[in-house]
């Protein structure tokens, strides 16, 4: 596909955006409208990227959503008055254990050339997604 | 009258959205559909909590539960069937007794459009003018929702229903959470102005100066409000429309109409019937309703929103069905008594390539999931193909326009012909006119084209060859009205070029170029190689070769420009070639390098 505008194959979405957005999906769906036409200015190549690459797009949304982050199912489930609307921010990862599958995973994303402290932001933030979590990263860099 | 005609034209054209606008709507459809997507298939994964399961287990009294789980009455299935919906019936009871449907009007929130569809000119705004992201600042998990169910016991609607699918899967029904997307109208093509310009007449009747400034308020607070993200140093900036004051008069208007669309569900609740192999419609919120779908009729469904009023804020196009299994399925033809001649033009997938895109996301989805097709698919998909093939002739000139399946007569193209010996399927009579027109078949239409058409398809005509129609075209070059003659497929034959000579001489067109609009063009002892450095890589290397014609580009002033892409060369030479063109970019690079230094 000859896609003007963007790489093929990627969706250029930075990391906050994207953690933005699979919040919205997941919880609050009525700001979906205001949230994409708030992006689609900011990034006038992802209506076309989306359209030659919807697996991907939806594989950033979706992929182990609220599976592995922290804020989600397992740590938060042993509180049961929990506030509704705690503001933890997410992106914060305090403590994450890295298996040695993680490290790898890592080491190889680390070797593309990109800061250690970014790459975990971004795996994890990707459901330990390493392709996904490359195109990430290189779609931030440019 | 000619040029009043031509007048109100220009200006009905004036009010419609230019190119541009309209692929940003059709990409927004798109971009909306797949979150929207993304929505239902990620709290049709929330409902199978185990926590949430096995707490909503606990409602069910056992006479409930005898009566979803039902022995096959051998004698009569139809029993079997009354007894499994008498417990739909009292499970409807009693999820109405446990869950306690709260209005967003009545709890202070302020009252949105929720998951119906937006207007064009509110997808930034709500209906009161406030810009609506500032709901996002909270995050909604899975633990969130599952107290919400187990605890608080209240919500919205959507939760309600959300929830009465989680009680069924408990106990074991196979249950299915069923949602309407709702993306806003990519066919509407009125501009924004047209309407906002509207809505400030309607306003100046009213006063509003005071409730401008208060907008604006809302609007800075909204700003500060909304700073999401890992990083707050790069604050993102909202490229809103200032433009909140035509909204505020007319909420009252707005509400009006938004209530006539949201008696209609966003989500619902199917429940399978594996006495009778169909899936049975359960809304246990809006309507408190069960709907049996018979095999063989095109019957209505009370769930899908008929007039303008009802859709205006709620147009049934995506209907998708998520199972327990997390598979999801379209499954829109279900709800529809009119899906070609109304549903279809309404939905993206009318274009030919996002039907494809459209599929791919569905399926995409189903992999996700790790669902593989199971028997009851195929009896589903037997259904919708049957209800689908018992849609009749529309019974108004406009619901034409664009059938997929049925075509009037006089609204053949000069491009088309009826295959020969086919006969009509039916008759439009037209309203008022003692007159009536013949309607046949889409697929009995055949696709003509002229002979230069066929060539660029790869095709040629066939010795012999019959024209089936004669147009009077205007010239390209000449301007002079002509006869063209018009084939159809069968009167041509794929177009074989001739081979290269043994030396590498490939046979040109009059202008020293060689065609290849399709593969299939290119001769069988060469190759293509599209690159912009082939023809100086090829020059370079002295071997002979053609340019290949790959397209044409339409530029202005009517002039077609044919689009030399690549060269074709002998096979034997694509290595040398290729090579070649590398060296040349490198030496390219290298100077350009040089050169910045």
């Amino acid at each position: 596909d000859r896609a003007p505008g963007g790489t093929p194959g990627t969706i250029s979405l930075n990391v906050q955006d994207i953690m933005q957005l699979r919040q919205i999906v997941n919880g609050d769906p009525e700001a979906l409208a205001p949230f994409l036409e708030n992006m689609s200015t900011r990034y006038p190549e992802l209506t076309q990227q989306i359209q030659s690459n919807p697996e991907l797009f939806l594989g950033m949304l979706l992929d182990g959503l609220g599976g592995n982050l922290p804020d989600t199912e397992e740590e938060a489930a042993g509180g049961e008055d929990l506030d509704l609307h705690s503001e933890e921010a997410p992106g914060n990862f305090p403590g994450v254990e890295l298996s040695s599958e993680d490290e790898i995973a890592i080491g190889r994303l680390c070797e593309l050339g990109f800061e250690r402290s970014l790459v975990i932001q971004v795996y994890f933030a990707c459901d330990k997604n390493e392709e996904i979590a490359a195109n990430v990263l290189f779609s931030e860099r440019q | 009258p000619v040029d009043q005609r031509d007048k109100s034209k220009k200006q009905r054209n004036l009010n419609l959205v230019q190119k541009e606008e309209r692929q940003f709507r059709l990409g927004f459809h798109q971009m909306h559909l797949l979150t929207l997507l993304s929505h239902g298939y990620q709290r049709n994964k929330w409902l199978n909590n185990k926590k949430l399961q096995t707490k909503l287990n606990n409602i069910i009294p056992n006479s409930v539960f005898d009566l979803l789980h039902p022995e096959k009455d051998e004698e009569m299935p139809l029993r079997s069937t009354r007894k499994l919906l008498d417990g739909l019936t009292k499970c409807i009871k009693i999820w109405d007794k446990y869950y306690e449907v709260v209005d967003s009007n009545t709890t202070g929130r302020i009252k949105t459009y929720g998951l119906y569809m937006r207007p064009w000119d509110k997808i930034s705004f709500g209906l009161d003018g406030a810009c609506d992201i500032q709901h996002c600042r909270f995050s909604f998990n899975e633990t969130d929702f599952v107290q919400k169910l187990t605890k608080f016991r209240k919500g919205n609607r959507d939760l309600g229903a959300q929830g009465f699918v989680a009680m069924l899967r408990a106990v074991g029904v196979n249950a299915r959470l069923v949602m309407s997307l709702q993306p806003p109208d990519f066919t509407n093509l009125k501009k924004i102005s047209a309407t906002q310009e509207k809505g400030k007449q309607e306003e100046n009747s009213h006063s509003s100066t005071n409730t401008d400034k208060q907008n604006e308020k809302i609007f800075e607070d909204n700003l500060l409000a909304f700073q999401p993200g890992i990083d707050n140093s790069s604050t993102i900036k909202f490229p809103f429309k200032n433009n909140f004051a035509s909204k505020m008069s007319t909420i009252d208007d707005i509400l009006a109409e938004l209530n006539e669309s949201e008696k209609f569900p966003i989500f619902w609740c199917e429940v399978w019937n594996k006495f009778n192999k169909t899936w049975i419609t359960v809304d246990p919120i809006n309507f408190k309703i069960i709907e049996q779908h018979r095999f063989n009729s095109n019957g209505k469904s009370k769930l899908e929103p008929i007039t303008k009023k009802q859709q205006k804020y709620n147009m049934l196009r995506y209907v998708i069905g998520f199972d327990r299994k997390l598979g999801c399925k379209d499954i829109t033809p279900r709800y529809t008594t009119q899906f070609f001649a109304k549903v279809f033009k309404k939905r993206c997938t009318r274009i030919p390539e996002l039907e494809t895109w459209y599929t791919k996301s569905i399926k995409y989805l189903n992999h996700l999931a790790g669902r593989t097709p199971i028997k009851i698919d195929k009896y589903e998909e037997q259904y919708l193909d049957n209800k689908l093939s018992l849609e009749g002739i529309p019974d108004s000139l406009q619901d034409f326009q664009g059938h997929p399946k049925f075509v009037l007569e006089t609204n053949i193209g000069q491009d088309e012909a009826l295959k020969p010996g086919c006969s009509n399927c039916g008759f439009f009579r037209l309203k008022n006119k003692n007159k009536s027109i013949k309607v046949y078949l889409r697929d009995d239409l055949l696709k003509l084209r002229s002979p230069r058409g066929w060539f660029m398809e790869g095709r040629t005509l066939k010795k012999g060859a019959k024209y089936s129609k004669v147009v009077h075209k205007k010239s390209f070059t000449t301007r002079e009205i002509e006869d063209e003659r018009l084939y159809s497929i069968d009167q041509t034959e794929l177009y074989v070029p001739p081979l290269a000579s043994s030396n590498g001489e490939i046979q040109t067109n009059s202008y020293g170029n060689i065609d290849v609009y399709k593969p299939t063009m290119i001769p069988l002892n060469c190759v293509l190689i599209e690159h912009g450095l082939a023809t100086k890589a090829a020059r370079f290397l002295n071997i002979p070769f053609a340019g290949a014609v790959t397209s044409f580009t339409f530029e202005k002033g009517r002039t077609v420009k044919p689009s030399i892409t690549g060269i074709v060369v002998l096979r034997d030479y694509k290595e040398a070639v290729c090579e070649m063109i590398d060296g040349i970019s490198y030496s390219q690079e290298r100077e350009e390098y040089e050169e910045k230094q």
